[in-house]
């Protein structure tokens, strides 16, 4: 084995993790080579030098500090996640209440029953929303016979704040009914 | 490896069996755990970032995502390399942030000076440990972490080579590469570290 082959294993050589053979080549060749021999005992020096080195030792109440740290994360972490079982939860009930909502009422824009008066009706709260594409009243069907026309907007549309629902509704079923009656 | 001066006298409790209780909720075994390995990452951490204050504060970090994250241990590897890899990462952050201020502070202008000793006739075995965690403070980032984990750790390359997951061999080249260039920087201080190793007199009696 040559220098430069023993200055590549001179590490391992040191720390004991050459196989026997390599071993015996690397001591082989540092009893005939005093440069490499040199370079040995400078690498040995150097590692005992590091291990002789004074420990670092933790300042008085790191582990107390440790401990604390530990505990007070914890709890952040516990009033953490019931912060977030809460909204969850709140989230949950939002949504729940959204779609009891939805199915009771109906989607903004379809409040107006299918048995609606005629668009063009004089008294109407708010034309806009007869005439949006999207509310187009005359989309819904109407029969040609129906003596619906004669409420006037007022009736269907009337605020919600204003008018009770019962106000609101039954006038409408009572004529629906007449209507029906009339046709059969 | 020479495995009877690296290992030290065995604990009651081994590592893996305190994590397992820790795992189950035992706090008090958390706390032997923090006892058992304080100074060994203080002298792991602070080696690398040459501040103490600075590696007490990454320790405790360390500890805290062992707390943490106590389920994600498993037993395939030993809990000193699991330990390590953190205490490692959170290091190896540490001197990213400090390369990033350095830079941003426009301080990578000015020439670090390597090793210093201005009155080299008066100086000590003492005065050596300075210079000596300098020189380690110089090497290579890699480097650097090889040499402590191997020569001041005192672990062996297996286990290194877990922890930097890098293959063996690159662990064995690092680690001669690392001792190589701490015997370039410290050459004018020879006899001195001859000195403060001790213990090897047929190497002292070839000079």
């Amino acid at each position: 084995m040559n220098c430069r082959g023993v200055s590549r294993r001179l590490s391992a050589y040191i720390d004991d993790d050459l196989s026997p053979g390599i071993r015996q080549g690397v001591e082989d060749h540092l009893r005939t080579c005093i440069s490499c021999k040199r370079r040995l005992a400078e690498f040995e020096a150097i590692i005992s030098a590091a291990r002789n080195l004074a420990p670092l030792t933790v300042s008085v109440g790191f582990q107390y500090r440790v401990l604390r740290a530990v505990q007070s994360r914890q709890i952040s972490h516990e009033v953490l996640s019931d912060l977030r079982y809460k909204m969850t939860l709140a989230g949950v009930a939002f949504v729940v209440t959204s779609a009891a909502i939805f199915f009771m009422v109906g989607p903004p824009g379809s409040r107006t029953p299918s048995f609606t008066g005629s668009p063009d009706s004089s008294n109407l709260a708010s034309p806009d929303f007869y005439t949006h594409p999207e509310t187009k009243v005359s989309s819904f069907p109407v029969p040609e016979s129906s003596n619906v026309g004669q409420y006037t907007a007022q009736d269907q549309l009337a605020p919600t704040d204003s008018v009770r629902p019962n106000e609101f509704i039954l006038p409408n079923v009572q004529k629906v009914n007449e209507n029906i009656d009339s046709r059969f | 490896m020479n495995n009877g001066t690296r290992q030290k006298e065995r604990p009651k409790t081994s590592d893996k069996e305190l994590m397992e209780l820790i795992q189950s909720g035992d706090e008090k075994s958390f706390t032997e755990l923090v006892a058992r390995y304080q100074d060994r990452l203080l002298n792991f951490v602070g080696r690398i970032v040459n501040d103490q204050e600075t590696a007490e504060e990454l320790i405790q970090e360390t500890f805290l995502r062992i707390y943490n994250q106590k389920n994600s241990y498993t037993p395939e590897y030993a809990v000193s390399t699991w330990i390590y890899t953190i205490a490692l990462n959170l290091a190896r952050s540490e001197l990213r942030k400090r390369k990033l201020r350095r830079f941003l502070s426009l301080d990578f202008l000015k020439e670090e000076s390597d090793i210093e000793i201005a009155d080299k006739a008066n100086f000590t075995t003492e005065g050596l440990a300075p210079i000596l965690q300098k020189a380690i403070d110089n090497l290579p980032e890699d480097y650097r972490t090889a040499f402590i984990l191997c020569d001041i750790q005192r672990l062996p390359y297996q286990q290194i080579a877990e922890i930097l997951r890098v293959p063996v061999g690159t662990v064995k080249s690092r680690i001669n590469r690392a001792r190589s260039m701490l015997r370039e920087k410290l050459k004018p201080y020879k006899e001195i570290y001859y000195e403060l190793s001790r213990g090897i007199p047929q190497i002292i009696s070839l000079y």
